[in-house]
């Protein structure tokens, strides 16, 4: 019999960016690299554990910007082009670096990647949501939602009806392409207030994750910590996140991705190689980017690079999952025996760490899914929903405001650099719940306006742009889309209130900003 | 009358010593304590705060593979509004030891004021006073204590260094040279989460409701009851408050 539950929780999300008006746009990158980096490589996982009749359990949340640019066709497209020209420069590399063998197998390494994701990307017709879907409804992973955008709820908590709207917005974006409302929701930036268990609550949902210190500082202060989940006095349940298994994973000094032997991430031949041969790959402007092709290992904490040995890093990433196998084992029995129940101890991770910045991370959790399926019995896979069927009985707390950000709280989203920014969201925000208090039957054009508000107010919301802004590398992009979102808001809010919509102007907008099709715009209240 | 009108002016002088000595003993218990608060660096003392390291880590991997636009990105050219026409202040929770605070008064309450205070508007200071409103409603007078910022006429926010675990509601307005103060606008009540676990020990559990029904249908002899006995029973439940409030052992 087991002794306790590991809940894996890997949290998806990019901020929408989808520019149209555009033939190639940097930005769009993040979902391209994504993609082959992360998302596919996931799937490629989840597939062999199917098909080698592994059990599972996986915890995805899956935001609706991401989920939005994954469905659209324009970015589909652009996609299936950017997987294409990589391809190409994957072969050119291999007869490039014919007389280097070391360099050699590394670039058919990367060949055959790309070609076995093209193949992945084609079998599901361009729509990966779909192969998510398929192990949902397989009952090996359980999706759950985001903010609609991503919006850092603690700092929209004086204009609740956005928190609301957040979350209705996304509970029915996610039905709509899930064909089920979701359980749970992963709180952006898990950023939780007071309170806002009861917006959760009316939205259908039955719980959702804080950092750690969201439970420890709870009051009561809760009598099993993080390793059981709390009742908010609304019956919505709270998780708490596991410093101890956080910090193996996402340190990158004394965690796992930081390994000499694993693939560096900052060496890629985007950068690396000669400009002219380099050129078609790159951005049409000259501007060098990373292509995804990167043949060094990390070698030491220097700037001596080894090139890359995928054995040796594949060795690396069994003995890794071996090794937070055995931690959480000895942290479940210990726990078990503290508490005279079994444990759940709580794992999230952002998804893109795995692949995308942790080149063997898939690896890893296709190593580690296997060890705890095959190698012992102390631990077993759940999910949070699970967890909770077989625990009905929890402790009734309030957890403490947090986040899982810097420092724990709001610093990152607040600061001097981006508190600008809140005088106008929330002003936004008061002249939209102030439009659905005028207009709560529109149809026909005004309706169209109404809806594009909403999606606008949600578009300026999402918290990647105060993140970016505040690590202060790209600011100029972060701090346009803020202006940008917010200013077609405000010019919505005066021709609606003057009843002058301007038909061309806002069909425009709606094709640029073309998320939530089916938004109600009466949610923001 | 110049005799009684002297008489007067020395009584007035005589209440107020004994006014701002009363204020100054009043400030030496009460408010020195925010005033050393205030001084208090900007960032929380690692030792105090045992969650750091992972949340470093965290942010280690996501901003830096984001590239930015080239040149080409062209939003209008148009900008924010610097003001919004309205008298407004906001606070918002940082975290446990600050606050933030923003707001606006239109040009025309600054003439008002003026016009109303005529030379006293000049020589008075725009402040914002902080108060401690923990487990209160409070109705402008009965804080538990208050502490002044200086922000001067033309700033438009500020932090707030304040306590853990309390509740905080600020007013902007003008402070005169005699000490007499005048709200202009009033906020938001705020309440910064507690910086280490609570001293409250107090259990409370529950079994969600929906989850009761199923240990009481059990409880009937069967483990899946017809859905007709469910949803009668569901009514007798519903039907009696007191049956739905056991769940909730204290």
């Amino acid at each position: 019999m087991n002794q306790g539950y590991l809940c894996l929780i890997l949290h998806s999300h990019l901020p929408f960016v989808r520019h149209p008006e555009y033939q190639d746009f940097l930005e769009e990158d993040w979902l391209y690299e994504a993609i082959t980096e992360t998302y596919i490589p996931l799937i490629l996982v989840f597939e062999k554990l199917v098909n080698d009749g592994v059990d599972f359990r996986l915890t995805m949340s899956m935001s609706p910007p991401l989920l939005s640019m994954l469905t659209d066709d324009l970015l589909k497209m652009r996609y299936a082009r950017h997987l294409d020209r990589l391809i190409e420069l994957a072969s050119k590399e291999t007869d490039r670096t014919r007389n280097q063998p070391q360099f050699n197998r590394l670039s058919r390494m990367y060949l055959d990647r790309f070609l076995e994701i093209r193949d992945i990307y084609r079998r599901y017709e361009g729509n990966i949501v779909s192969a998510f879907k398929k192990f949902q409804d397989l009952g090996k992973i359980e999706i759950i939602t985001c903010g609609a955008t991503h919006g850092y709820f603690p700092l929209m908590d004086i204009c609740r009806a956005s928190v609301k709207a957040q979350v209705r917005v996304a509970v029915d974006y996610h039905e709509r392409i899930f064909g089920k409302r979701p359980k749970g929701i992963w709180l952006p930036e898990c950023g939780f207030v007071p309170g806002h268990d009861e917006i959760l609550k009316e939205a259908g949902l039955k719980y959702f994750i804080v950092d750690s210190h969201g439970i420890f500082h709870a009051t009561p202060r809760p009598k099993y910590g993080v390793f059981a989940p709390v009742y908010c006095k609304s019956g919505v349940a709270c998780f708490g996140r596991d410093i101890e298994s956080s910090k193996q994973v996402w340190s990158s000094i004394e965690g796992y991705p930081g390994d000499y032997f694993y693939r560096e991430f900052y060496r890629d031949i985007g950068y690396d190689l000669d400009f002219n041969y380099i050129k078609p790959y790159i951005h049409p402007d000259g501007i060098r980017k990373n292509t995804g092709i990167k043949y060094y290992r990390i070698t030491n904490s220097n700037n001596h690079k080894e090139p890359y040995i995928p054995e040796a890093a594949r060795e690396k990433a069994a003995e890794h999952a071996g090794s937070f196998m055995f931690n959480r084992q000895r942290q479940m029995e210990y726990l078990y025996n503290v508490m005279g129940k079994k444990p759940i101890i709580v794992a999230p991770y952002d998804a893109e760490l795995f692949g995308h910045w942790w080149f063997e991370g898939p690896q890893w959790l296709d190593f580690l899914i296997r060890k705890i399926a095959y190698d012992q019995d102390i631990i077993r896979l759940i999910t949070p929903r699970e967890y909770l069927k077989e625990n009905i009985r929890n402790q009734v707390v309030v957890p403490s405001m947090s986040s899982w950000g810097w420092k724990g709280y709001s610093e990152v989203w607040l600061q001097g650099s981006n508190d600008w920014v809140y005088r106008h969201l929330h002003k936004a925000s008061d002249r939209m719940t102030e439009l659905v208090k005028l207009y709560p039957k529109a149809r026909g054009l005004l309706e169209r306006a109404l809806k594009q508000a909403l999606r606008e107010l949600l578009l300026a919301q999402s918290s990647d742009w105060a993140f970016i802004i505040a690590t202060g590398t790209h600011v100029s992009y972060a701090v346009k889309r803020t202006k940008e979102h917010l200013m077609r808001f405000t010019k919505l809010y005066e021709d609606i209130k003057s009843n002058q919509v301007d038909e061309n102007w806002l069909r425009d907008i709606e094709y640029k900003d073309n998320i939530f099709p089916d938004i109600d715009y009466r949610v923001h209240q | 009358m110049a005799l009684l009108r002297n008489k007067n002016n020395n009584k007035k002088s005589f209440l107020q010593a004994i006014f701002s000595l009363l204020k100054k003993i009043y400030e030496f218990f009460f408010v020195k304590e925010f005033g050393v608060k205030k001084t208090k660096p900007a960032t929380p003392d690692k030792t105090h705060y045992p969650f750091l390291p992972q949340h470093i880590f965290r942010q280690e991997y996501t901003p830096s593979s984001w590239q930015s636009a080239p040149g080409g990105y062209k939003p209008s050219a148009q900008e924010l509004p610097s003001n919004y026409n309205e008298d407004k202040i906001v606070l918002q929770v940082r975290d446990p030891w600050w606050m933030h605070s923003y707001w606006e008064i239109t040009q025309n309450t600054k003439d008002r004021l003026k016009y109303s205070l005529g030379e006293k508007y000049h020589q008075a200071d725009w402040i914002l006073r902080v108060y401690d409103v923990s487990f209160i409603i409070f109705n402008g007078s009965n804080a538990h204590r208050y502490f002044d910022i200086g922000v001067g006429y033309d700033s438009n926010n500020w932090y707030i260094n304040v306590s853990s675990g309390s509740s905080f509601c600020v007013d902007l307005g003008l402070r005169f040279k005699d000490g007499t103060f005048i709200t202009v606008v009033r906020s938001n009540t705020v309440t910064t989460p507690l910086d280490g676990p609570s001293s409250i020990l107090d259990e409370e559990w529950m079994i969600l409701d929906e989850e009761f029904m199923k240990l009481y249908g059990a409880g009937f002899g069967g483990t899946s009851p017809g859905a007709r006995r469910r949803r009668k029973l569901k009514e007798y439940i519903s039907s009696l408050g007191f049956l739905a409030r056991m769940n909730r052992e204290k």
